[in-house]
């Protein structure tokens, strides 16, 4: 399941706290965008891989469509987006 | 010679049943079929978000390439919640009040399988007037497709995909019911959200010397 955009205590969340979160929402979401392209790459192969007798329909089954990768990383990046908000709310970094 | 020609008969049933499931070519998702249509005894939507509606961007959709798995792209989306919005009365005609920004994180498909269960996961994201975020959803919704409601399975993921997106879009209805708006006019003030909840009970008690927040 991906990052709730919204979470209970938001509000309440410190400067310190929101630079903080938005850092590690950085970093985790480049970290997942990575590992994105790399199973995209990965399905790629395997539906080149199709085409071999035998071995092709267990490559093409085996195609990961979960798209799991993408969508943790795109609520990050929503979610920091709405911790700037709060952070430039409260008046942070200013 | 009769056995001989029911396993043929069988034969041939079970390779047209794999060509069919395979050979066809896969469509985007259909914007009329991710519609939502409220229930009449649905709970009221907040009078402020009344006609005051519209979507004004929607981002992360996938275009569907005919030869892999169908997707639900932007504009589908874009459709469907459109449509959507003016059947439950919240579209505006003109002047946007709360716009709704959109974005399809994505679709968790599977690549095969009888029972086929796309899971949509969106975010969406409603401003008021003022441009401050009233409503942040992230909004996952699994749906199932089986046999029964199609053979072929590109077509079976496509179901699956509407009706994914087709629950995403109701659910999301059900956080704007639950939604506390007051009013546009409100929403624009230098109330605090607390100060606009006081002014509320204030009025509506006859009170006086509630916050000032018209």
């Amino acid at each position: 399941m991906p990052v709730q955009m919204a979470q209970p205590g938001d509000e309440a969340l410190s400067c310190a706290a929101l630079d903080r979160e938005i850092t590690d929402n950085e970093t985790a979401a480049a970290v997942f965008v990575k590992k994105d392209k790399r199973v995209e790459q990965a399905n790629t192969a395997k539906t080149v891989g199709g085409v071999i007798p035998g071995l092709g329909l267990i490559l093409v089954l085996s195609t990961d469509l979960s798209n799991e990768e993408q969508v943790k990383a795109r609520a990050l990046i929503d979610r920091d987006e709405r911790l700037r908000f709060l952070s430039k709310q409260k008046g942070c970094n200013s | 010679m009769t056995t001989t020609i029911s396993r043929n008969v069988g034969r041939a049933a079970l390779m047209s049943a794999a060509l069919m499931g395979l050979a066809a070519c896969a469509t985007a998702a259909k914007p009329e079929a991710m519609v939502v249509v409220p229930a009449a005894t649905a709970k009221p939507f907040p009078q402020a978000l009344q006609h005051a509606m519209c979507v004004r961007n929607v981002t992360g959709g996938e275009k569907t390439n005919p030869l892999w798995t169908s997707k639900v792209d932007n504009p589908g989306f874009q459709t469907a919640l459109t449509s959507s919005l003016n059947g439950a009365g919240l579209g505006a005609a003109s002047g946007c009040s709360f716009p709704v920004d959109v974005n399809l994180l994505g679709l968790s498909q599977p690549f095969a399988g009888f029972d086929m269960t796309v899971t949509s996961h969106v975010n969406y994201k409603v401003y008021d007037p003022s441009g401050k975020p009233v409503v942040l959803a992230t909004v996952d919704t699994p749906y199932t497709a089986n046999f029964s409601d199609a053979f072929a399975a590109v077509e079976r993921l496509r179901l699956a995909n509407e009706g994914s997106i087709r629950t995403n879009i109701s659910q999301f209805f059900d956080k704007l019911r639950a939604a506390d708006i007051v009013s546009g006019a409100a929403a624009v003030s230098n109330c605090t959200h607390e100060e606009q909840v006081q002014a509320r009970i204030a009025k509506e008690n006859g009170y006086t010397n509630g916050p000032k927040c018209d």
